[in-house]
């Protein structure tokens, strides 16, 4: 007799945004950061759709005056969700990096946050976005962040758009090769979008084969991503096969 | 208690992907009126290139040591104290050490062909191959890095040790399903503590079941390929179903071998394609009387409350402030605990600056700390109801390393471990190649 497969949940992958909202992003790069979360998120539906095992989950959180989240306060939502619900971001106050460090750290929880569906086989993506100095203390939040495990085995990515400190974003990845870095306000959209697309799928793949460099160790999610990067460094505004193997 | 054995592990996708060897290994061992499991989950990362042999050793340490302590024993009475099951764990972390140490002269001349090698970080290939011997033989275990867990029936209990992730988890008589073995709040993810850090021997956990009154009638360990298939909030809740589901309805309806043949050929290579993608290994002790386990499901026995004690010593971690159970049915709530990700060290188990010979790692007075009173009051209390009703007499299972008291220096205990008794029959391991 053929035994009955066990039932295996689908596996939540969370995309987890860090927006900038801080009054020198007002104008045309809010304007690119709104139009590339419109367009990441019909992408990120799509791998959903091809994805049986794992579920990618978003929210998105923005830090000026204070840390907000705008997508997630109480639960992670499907991107087809956000979609639906998606209002464009208005910029205004300060970079309070440290206190959306903070919060991020709140919420990366199984208990009272964001990881109760997750696995220990399937990393949360973080992505940070930002233009310029932080103005509270970025460091101590930071460190509280740095001790969180779901922290540590993240695939972490920020993109760095005009007087970004890259400093500050190298030190929040762990990893230079996913730090990226414009002052085009057309190319930040098509970076926000390739940073965000490529992490999502390569976290949301979980085994997924770097090419370039299989003997890569399978549980550094970031170096992965890295790798997945460097390999289509360069052409941002191509299509992004979601047939590619990273 | 007679229980039917199982030990499996398949090869994880993601390492398979890429060409990279299996990392888990499981066995078996029978002989004389022992049966034991194990399962061990050699670490991943790059710096630990020969985790495969290192959890393969340490399978292989555990049972050489059942075998020892049986032999050594002799033909009476035979129950765990807690004082004995900390020398076994030491004399595995000792074990383990001297044949990892062993196994890396030997490969010496072809390591550096090895397909892992070259994935070896700058800064862990040059603590390998350092002119110090010290230096070496301080990192030398790190690439060999593995968690273990083994369950050793012997007479009327159960000893589980652990060490690092996985899980332990039991069905009783009453048919309350628990995950008796204290929790360790450091594994988390693709962290754990491993046979590889400088004070494994402190990092590990263990507990003993007693098979009268509310026995343990099924015991399944597992590494975490097979935990991390589910969702980590109520990890329990989903093993819980899976082996009671899957595993035991598979037992009732098609026995044993049907059973482990559906394990082995495609339930377990399904779960690490469509869930964890890693490793998986499996082992179980299930009373090998399926009308107990019949009726352990469909008509559990509900124990009276002036039943005796069925669990008598746990230990955990220095580190943690877990409860002792005292009862048999409140280990639960206790091993829910929820993991919290904000307590624990970074993945790299040694990168201590100072280098020190290993056996200073395993400080004695640690172990003296582990012995609580009340694990030691509860060990005596047992002891004593055992032995009355007893025509043989009761010997503890501390014999073979008769290492003295926790305030033996730690030279002396390293020359414990390699004074032992040559004539030690090499332990009956059912050694398999993993599925893919």
């Amino acid at each position: 007799m053929v035994m009955k497969r066990p039932e295996i949940p689908r596996k939540m992958c969370p995309v987890i945004f860090l927006l900038d909202t801080s009054g020198s992003m007002d104008g045309a790069p809010l304007g690119a950061v709104n139009r590339a979360i419109e367009n990441v998120l019909p992408e990120l539906i799509s791998m959903n759709n091809d994805n049986p095992d794992n579920e990618i989950k978003v929210a998105v959180m923005t830090f000026d005056y204070d840390a907000k989240w705008i997508v997630g306060e109480t639960e992670l939502l499907s991107p087809d969700d956000v979609s639906k619900s998606w209002r464009d971001l208005k910029a205004t106050g300060y970079t309070s990096m440290g206190a959306a460090f903070r919060a991020l750290n709140d919420k990366l929880s199984v208990s009272h946050g964001f990881m109760q569906r997750a696995s220990g086989s399937v990393a949360p993506v973080l992505f940070l976005l930002s233009d310029g100095e932080p103005t509270d203390d970025y460091k101590a939040g930071l460190q509280i962040l740095q001790q969180n495990n779901w922290y540590k085995i993240a695939v972490r990515v920020a993109v760095g758009y005009g007087e970004a400190n890259y400093d500050i974003l190298r030190e929040f990845t762990g990893n230079e090769g996913t730090v990226l870095h414009t002052n085009d306000t057309d190319e930040l959209k098509n970076t926000i979008r390739f940073v965000a697309v490529t992490s999502s799928r390569v976290a949301s793949q979980g085994s997924s084969v770097s090419p370039d460099d299989p003997n890569a160790n399978p549980d550094d999610n970031t170096q992965t991503v890295a790798n997945a990067l460097q390999n289509q460094g360069g052409n941002l505004n191509a299509k992004l096969d979601p047939e590619d193997d990273f | 208690m007679k229980f039917n054995l199982f030990a499996e592990f398949v090869h994880g996708k993601k390492y398979r992907e890429r060409g990279l060897p299996c990392q888990d290994f499981a066995a078996t061992l029978e002989f004389g009126d022992v049966q034991a499991i194990a399962v061990a989950d050699g670490h991943g990362g790059k710096d630990y290139f020969r985790s495969d042999t290192g959890a393969q050793l340490a399978v292989e340490t555990a049972f050489e040591l059942l075998e020892q302590i049986y032999n050594d024993v002799g033909n009476v009475e035979k129950i765990f104290d807690d004082r004995g099951i900390r020398n076994f764990e030491l004399s595995i972390v000792e074990g383990w050490r001297e044949k990892v140490l062993a196994d890396w002269y030997q490969r010496l001349d072809s390591r550096d062909n090895e397909v892992r090698w070259q994935t070896v970080s700058d800064k862990y290939k040059a603590r390998f191959t350092s002119d110090d011997e010290n230096i070496r033989k301080h990192y030398i275990p790190v690439a060999y890095g593995t968690t273990l867990i083994c369950a050793v029936s012997i007479g009327t209990q159960v000893l589980i040790v652990q060490i690092g992730d996985g899980s332990c988890v039991v069905l009783r008589r009453d048919g309350d399903w628990e995950v008796p073995v204290p929790p360790d709040k450091a594994n988390f993810a693709n962290v754990t503590t491993s046979l590889c850090d400088e004070d494994a021997f402190e990092k590990f956990r263990h507990i003993v079941l007693n098979c009268d009154g509310n026995s343990p009638v099924a015991i399944f360990l597992s590494s975490d390929g097979l935990d991390d298939c589910y969702p980590l909030f109520d990890n329990e809740k989903h093993l819980f179903k899976f082996y009671r589901e899957t595993v035991i309805n598979g037992l009732l309806d098609d026995g044993f071998d049907a059973t482990a043949a559906g394990l082995r050929e495609d339930i377990l290579p399904y779960m690490t394609e469509r869930g964890s993608n890693d490793d998986i290994s499996l082992a179980w002790l299930v009373a090998e009387d399926l009308d107990l386990l019949k009726a352990t499901v469909n008509e559990p026995q509900v124990q009276s409350p002036v039943e005796p004690q069925t669990q008598s010593t746990v230990n955990v971690p220095q580190t943690q402030s877990v409860n002792v159970p005292q009862t048999q049915s409140t280990v639960t709530p206790q091993i829910q605990t929820v993991i919290e990700p904000q307590v624990q060290s970074t993945i790299e188990p040694q990168t201590q600056s100072t280098v020190a010979p290993q056996t200073q790692s395993t400080v004695a007075p640690q172990a003296q700390s582990t012995f609580t009173p009340q694990a030691q009051s509860t060990v005596a209390s047992q002891a004593q109801s055992t032995i009355e009703p007893q025509v043989q007499p009761t010997q503890k299972l501390t014999s073979p390393m008769v290492k003295p008291p926790p305030k033996v220096s730690p030279v002396l205990k390293a020359q414990n471990i390699t004074d032992l008794p040559p004539t030690v029959i090499p332990a009956k391991i059912d050694r398999k190649e993993p599925r893919q």
